[in-house]
Order: C-alpha cells, then sequence, then structure tokens
C-alpha cells in the first residue's frame, strides 16, 4: 500500500517510484520466463520504429508466476487506492528495447483523462539511470493543459521543426529521471509524457496495467474508444498469439477478482478485440 | 533574440537556459565588479552576519558593466520578447547564498508576472547548489496544487530539472516557476536581472503594486546595504528613453520612493 502523500504525489506529477517491490527470487523468476518469451521473438515482430521494441504478453502459460503479479495485493492493491476498489487489470507484458532512445510520447492522446484513466506499473530487469534508459518524465504533463503545450515543442524524433531548428532531442527536454534498480516500480499515468534515451540492446521490462471503471456516460464512452486503439494498436507488434490467452482466459484457480476483470474486459469488448 | 522555438520552450516549461551568453573577458568584468562590491558590503556586514542570501543592487559607479546589462540588447530585448515591449527592469542585483535554498516561487501575487535572468559565477551542477526547477510549475493549476505538496520532505523527492550552468550561460525563469537548490557552498555567487510585466489589467495593477510591498520586504531581510536605486542610475546621465520609460514606472507604482529621486 501506499502513503496518501505518495497518491497525492502520483496525481500531482503522473508519475511515482516505489522503491524494491519485487524480492530477489520474484526477480529470477520474471527474468526466467521473460527469457522464454524472448526466444520466441524474431526480427519481423519488431516494432516502434526507433525503440526496436519486441513486445508479448505475460498472461500465457510460460509466465505463469509474471502474469499472476497482476493480482498481487502489492499492485493491485495500489491501483485500488488510485482508481477504486473496482479497477481492473487489464494486462502485462514484457518489452525488450534494442534502440537507444524511446521518443516523448504520451501512451494515449485520445480519449483524454475525463473519458478514461489508466496507469502502468513498469518494472525494469536491469539497473537504469539517465544514460542506460531509464523511464523520463515531464512531471505534471498528464494534465490536459500541460499536455497541449507539450505538443507544440518541436522533437527532432516525432515532431521535427525545420531543417535549420529541427527541434529537441529526447535529452533536451526538461524532465525528471526515474533512476531504477531491478525490483523497483516506476508507475506513470497514461497521459504523462514520457521517453528514455542512452538504452543499450536488450532492455528489458514488464509491466501491469491497470483501468478507472467507467462511471459516466463520458467514461463509457472513453472506453469503447480504447478498445479501438488497443485494437490498432495490437497490429504494430505483427503478434501471433493473442494477448488474452486462453489460459490465463480459463482461470484455473478460479481466482475471484481475475474472473471480475474477465467479465468487464468481455463487456467492454477488449477480449474480442485484441484477440482477433 | 530568442528564437521562435526558444519562445515556445519558456511559455511551456517555465524557464530557459542561454549558453555563452557572455564572453570570457565580459566574465572577468562581472567577476571584478562582484568581488569589488562584495567586499565593500563585507566591511560594513562581516560574514559571520550575513544572511544565507546576501544582496546588493548593481547600479551604482562602483559596478559599471553590470549596472548597464538590464539595457544590454541581449537582455531587454530578449525581455521584450518575453514580456512585450514594455517590460521593466526592475533591478540588477548581486547575490551570495550559503547552502540549499528550499523550494519557493518569486510570484506574490497571482496578478504580478515578472521574470528574473540569472547569471552564475561558477559552474554549477544538480550535486553541487544547481538552479533546480520544477517544468511548467509557473502555469496554473499546476502553479498553486504545488503548494500542498509537502516540498521539502525528506520521504519523498519532489521531480525537478537541474540546470546545469557554466560561467557565461544565462538562466531565464518565470517568477511563478517553482525553483531551488541543493547541495550549494558557502560562497555561491550569481548576477541577476528582475523584469516586470507592465500590468494591463486592474487585477494585474493591483498585483504590481502588491509586489512593491513584498519586494521591500523581503530586501529588507537579505539586502546588505544601500537601496536598489542608485541615484547615479536615477540620473539616467546618458539620457536613455528606455531607462527613463523604466525609472518613470518604477516611480509611477512605488518601486523607487520620493526620497530616492
Amino acid at each position: 500500500m501506499i502513503t496518501e502523500q505518495q497518491v497525492y504525489f502520483f496525481k500531482t506529477f503522473g508519475y511515482l517510484v516505489l522503491k524494491n517491490m519485487l524480492t530477489p527470487d520474484e526477480l529470477k523468476k520474471i527474468q526466467d520466463e521473460f527469457s522464454v518469451g524472448l526466444a520466441k521473438m524474431d526480427e519481423s515482430k519488431m516494432g516502434a520504429s526507433v525503440r526496436k521494441q519486441y513486445n508479448w504478453t505475460n498472461l500465457g502459460p510460460n509466465s505463469p508466476f509474471t502474469a499472476s503479479l497482476l493480482e498481487d495485493e502489492r499492485f493491485y492493491g495500489v491501483a485500488q487506492q488510485i482508481y477504486g476498489n473496482d479497477c481492473v487489470g487489464v494486462d502485462s507484458h514484457a518489452n525488450q528495447y534494442n534502440g537507444d532512445r524511446s521518443p516523448w510520447h504520451p501512451d494515449i492522446r485520445e480519449p483524454g483523462p475525463d473519458q478514461f484513466n489508466g496507469f502502468k506499473f513498469t518494472f525494469y530487469l536491469a539497473p537504469v539511470d539517465g544514460n542506460s534508459g531509464a523511464l523520463r518524465v515531464v512531471p505534471g504533463s498528464h494534465r490536459p493543459w500541460f499536455s497541449a503545450e507539450v505538443e507544440k515543442v518541436f522533437l527532432k524524433d516525432n515532431n521535427p521543426g525545420p531543417d535549420d531548428d529541427p527541434g529537441l532531442a529526447v535529452n533536451e527536454v526538461p524532465a525528471h529521471i526515474c533512476v531504477s534498480e531491478p525490483g523497483d516500480a516506476v508507475i506513470f499515468d497514461y497521459f504523462v509524457w514520457h521517453s528514455s534515451w542512452g538504452g543499450s540492446r536488450d532492455r528489458r521490462m514488464v509491466s501491469l496495467q491497470y483501468y478507472k471503471n467507467p462511471k459516466t456516460p463520458e467514461e463509457e464512452e472513453g472506453m469503447r474508444q480504447m478498445v479501438a486503439f488497443r485494437k490498432n494498436f495490437n497490429k504494430g507488434f505483427k503478434r501471433e498469439t493473442k494477448l488474452y490467452p486462453d489460459f490465463w482466459l480459463a482461470n484455473p484457480n478460479n481466482n475471484v477478482v481475475r474472473a471480475q476483470w474477465i467479465e468487464q474486459l468481455q463487456k467492454w469488448g477488449f477480449i474480442d478485440a485484441v484477440n482477433a | 533574440m530568442l528564437t521562435e522555438q526558444q519562445i515556445t520552450f519558456f511559455n511551456t516549461f517555465g524557464f530557459i537556459i542561454l549558453r555563452k551568453v557572455f564572453s570570457d573577458e565580459e566574465l572577468a568584468i562581472m567577476d571584478d565588479e562582484f568581488e569589488t562590491s562584495l567586499k565593500i558590503i563585507q566591511r560594513e556586514r562581516p560574514d559571520n552576519e550575513a544572511p544565507k542570501h546576501f544582496n546588493w543592487s548593481n547600479l551604482g559607479p562602483e559596478t559599471p558593466f553590470l549596472s548597464l546589462l538590464p539595457e544590454d540588447p541581449r537582455i531587454c530585448e530578449t525581455a521584450e520578447q518575453l514580456f512585450s515591449e514594455y517590460a521593466v527592469a526592475v533591478s540588477s542585483n548581486s547575490n551570495r547564498r550559503v547552502g540549499d535554498t528550499d523550494w519557493h516561487t518569486d510570484q506574490s501575487h497571482p496578478h504580478s508576472y515578472g521574470l528574473k535572468f540569472a547569471a552564475y559565477l561558477q559552474p554549477l551542477n544538480s550535486d553541487n547548489g544547481a538552479f533546480r526547477v520544477i517544468p511548467g510549475s509557473h502555469k496554473q493549476p499546476f502553479n498553486d496544487t504545488l503548494k500542498h505538496i509537502e516540498m521539502d520532505s525528506p520521504e519523498m523527492t519532489v521531480p525537478y530539472y537541474s540546470c546545469d550552468s557554466a560561467p557565461g550561460d544565462i538562466i531565464i525563469f518565470n517568477f511563478a516557476t517553482w525553483h531551488s537548490s541543493c547541495g550549494g557552498s558557502s560562497d555561491r555567487r550569481m548576477c541577476t536581472i528582475d523584469f516586470y510585466k507592465n500590468p494591463e489589467t486592474p487585477e494585474e495593477v493591483e498585483g504590481t503594486y502588491d509586489q512593491v510591498i513584498v519586494d521591500e520586504k523581503v530586501y529588507a531581510k537579505i539586502r546588505a546595504s544601500g537601496s536598489a536605486f542608485h541615484p547615479h542610475w536615477l540620473a539616467n546621465p546618458q539620457n536613455s528613453p528606455r531607462r527613463q520609460r523604466w525609472i518613470d514606472w518604477l516611480r509611477k507604482y512605488g518601486f523607487v520612493k520620493s526620497e530616492a529621486a
């Protein structure tokens, strides 16, 4: 669980670093499962431009421990503190990055935060800092007015200016660097602008993702838009396996929380959309 | 002069760093004038009586180069780009700081708008006192939200960007941008020039009058000696139209008291 001050920090700045959330034994299991998943990747599945990224789901039978983290009270409990007791665990991904940077971006632009709220835990499996691929954020940029301002700034990679003033490199944008050690969790709001700089090949990260349950007609519309967003996003990685494998959907241990989540994901249309 | 993108950067993040504005020769003069004026001050206020933030005006005859900096096109024309042609220079000061500076803004009233040019006279990084900002924190409602954070809590580090700088660089920041420093030595030296936006609305006029009162209280604590506006500077011996406009404005709003004219 996190303190009220930490919840306020997250809502103010759009991110939060939690130290030592995983034990060395747990990290070993995650690394082992990661390696099994990575062995199935080949260059045809690499996506995301300069990030040179492989991305696959952790919800399959080869990563049972990593999959179980989504329901782990250490993480689900934090999600409930931030988004209410009925928030939904929606995904767990593994990512390997081979590029030297991730350009600045928010994970979502539309629907906006008045219609949709979500965040992810990220666990980097090696120590990372400002020169080796640590997540960078513009604190507070998850707020719509701030995000709109950042959109106006010329960025070399993805919003270049004219030839004589092409804009800022990733490391020239004023940012806070989320230095982390294996076991630390870096949580960030989907709308916060983030990037990385200086990462080497084989930079490994796993994520857990949670959505706020929609309550208003606007939020329900936002969730419908998210279904479409995720369906399109999925195409960029040329996946061969379902994002919601039958293994996870079968819920072999009859986990009550997972059962509720599956019901919600089906109701919203995610499972049909991303498994198609 | 700033490019369009630099102006966008400043408006988005509340600050900007301009590299190598001053030449080595100019820096040598700035160092000499700083040292000369510091020695004068120290005869009146020895170090063991000096506050953590020691401040004095550069507008006197003993600091000729620093006294002309507000009218240097690199400074005033940049201020006018950011705050319109009616931006007013209200101070040119030297500052000697000791140790850390807690998080704060320099804005006293929500409708009082100012910006500061800061030139540090030593190389600084995040470990030895470089200027730290929370990017974008000059904007509302972010600015107000930060008042409810325990900014100096040892348990949680406020996210910041460190404006590492070398002598010759200038950091320009909006008064409303949250800023601090950490790890500074007992002799951290900087020269600053403040500009205020000419008020255009009744709220801004009220804000400007409020800023006068706040400035007086702040300077009462940190001012080493003397007034902000030396008679020599107020006399405007070169008949500079820009300086005269500033002096008239400063008198109008009460920054220059009648007895100092």
